[in-house]
C-alpha cells in the first residue's frame, strides 16, 4: 500500500492548523499546553485510524508496550487540566484508569493483545457495552450541535426518504468507502457518466489517499 | 461553505473527523469554548484545501456501475457499485488497484473555492 501522499498531507495539515490557531488560543486565554494536548490527541486518533502510517506513529518495535505508554502519557496530560500533579502511576494503575475512560481509542489499547484484525473489531464491540454506547451517543449529539451544525452536505434540503443516499459516513463508520473532493466537469452521454474531479481525500478499504486529479467513467 | 470561503466538506475525512473528536473532548472537559473549536475548524477548512491543491500529485481513476447520482445545492453525490479504483503516484511506486463494492463520492464545485 502506497498512500504516502495522504500521510504527508495529513502531517502537514496537523502542523499548519496547530500553528495557525495558536493566536486564537492565546486571545481566548487558553494556554499552550491545551493546544499541545489537542495536537497530541489528534495525532493519536489519526494513528488509531490506521488510515496511513504517520511519522508520529508509535514504533513497531515498541509493540504493545510502546503504544500503551504513548496513550498513557496523553491521557495523563488530558486528565490533568488544572495543573494538578498526579501521583506517578504504575502501568497497572494506568490500565485501570484507561478502562474507566470512555474514549474508545484509549480503552482499546488495553485489549491489544491479539492480532491486528481482532484489535479493529474490538473498537466497535466495546466490552463495556452500555456505558460506552451511551457516551458515544452523547458525544455524537454534542458534536452535531456544536461543531457540525453548518454541514451543508447534511442540510435540511436532503431528501430524508432516500436512506441509501443519505446514510452519512457516521452510520457506516469505518466501513464506508468515500471520496471527498471538488468537481471540475460532470458529463453524461446517454447512460455513460464521466467526471473530472480534483483536490480529493479518499478512504478506500480503511486506507486514505490524497489526490490532485481524479477521472471516473461509470454507467448508470 | 463557511464564512471564510472554504468548503466544510473535508471535515468528514479521517483527518477532519479526528480533529472534531479531539476538539469535542476538550469542549466536554470544559477546557475550551465551542466558539474556539469553530475557529479551529474554519482554519482546518482552509489549510486542508490549500494542502490538497498545492501538495498532492497523485492521480486517481475509477470505473464502475453508477447506482445513484444526485446534484443538489451545487454538490454532486455519486454512489458507484463494483467500483475499481486505481491510484497512481508520480514516484516510482507501482499504482494501487483497489476494488470496492460501493464507493460514495461527494464533490463540491471547484469554481467556488476561496481562490
Amino acid at each position: 500500500m502506497s498512500n504516502l501522499e495522504a500521510a504527508g498531507v495529513y502531517e502537514r495539515v496537523v502542523e499548519n492548523v496547530i500553528n495557525e490557531v495558536r493566536e486564537d488560543f492565546e486571545s481566548a486565554g487558553i494556554d499552550e499546553q491545551t493546544l499541545q494536548d489537542l495536537k497530541a490527541v489528534w495525532q493519536a486518533k489519526l494513528s488509531d485510524s490506521r488510515a496511513a502510517r504517520f511519522m508520529w506513529d508509535p514504533e513497531e518495535a515498541g509493540g504493545l508496550n510502546g503504544q500503551l505508554q504513548h496513550s498513557a502519557s496523553i491521557s495523563q496530560s488530558v486528565m490533568d487540566p488544572h495543573g494538578l500533579s498526579l501521583p506517578t502511576l504504575s502501568p497497572e494503575d494506568v490500565k485501570t484508569d484507561l478502562s474507566q475512560q470512555h474514549t474508545g481509542p484509549m480503552t482499546q489499547t488495553k485489549h491489544e493483545e491479539g492480532d491486528e484484525k481482532q484489535e479493529i473489531e474490538l473498537t466497535t464491540e466495546d466490552p463495556d457495552g452500555q456505558i460506552a454506547e451511551q457516551l458515544k451517543l452523547q458525544a455524537k449529539q454534542a458534536k452535531k450541535s456544536a461543531l457540525l451544525e453548518t454541514d451543508e452536505i447534511n442540510s435540511d434540503l436532503d431528501d430524508s426518504e432516500d436512506d441509501y443516499l443519505n446514510s452519512s459516513g457516521e452510520e457506516e463508520g469505518q466501513d464506508e468507502n468515500i471520496v471527498l473532493c471538488l468537481y471540475e466537469k460532470v458529463l453524461r452521454v446517454k447512460n455513460k457518466w464521466k467526471c473530472n474531479l480534483k483536490d480529493g481525500l479518499a478512504t478506500i478499504n480503511h486506507k486514505d489517499y490524497a489526490f490532485q486529479k481524479a477521472q471516473g467513467e461509470t454507467e448508470w | 461553505m463557511s464564512a471564510s470561503g472554504y468548503y466544510e466538506l473535508y471535515r468528514r475525512s479521517t483527518v477532519g473527523a479526528t480533529l472534531v473528536d479531539a476538539l469535542d473532548a476538550l469542549i466536554s472537559d470544559g477546557r475550551i469554548e465551542a466558539s474556539l473549536a469553530m475557529r479551529v475548524l474554519d482554519t482546518f477548512d482552509r489549510v486542508v484545501a490549500e494542502a490538497l491543491k498545492d501538495k498532492t500529485e497523485a492521480k486517481l481513476t475509477f470505473k464502475g456501475h453508477l447506482h445513484t447520482y444526485r446534484f443538489c445545492d451545487d454538490v454532486w453525490t455519486f454512489i458507484i457499485e463494483n467500483c475499481s479504483v486505481k491510484v497512481d503516484q508520480t514516484d516510482d511506486i507501482k499504482g494501487n488497484n483497489l476494488v470496492v463494492d460501493k464507493l460514495r463520492i461527494v464533490a463540491c464545485n471547484s469554481k467556488k473555492t476561496g481562490e
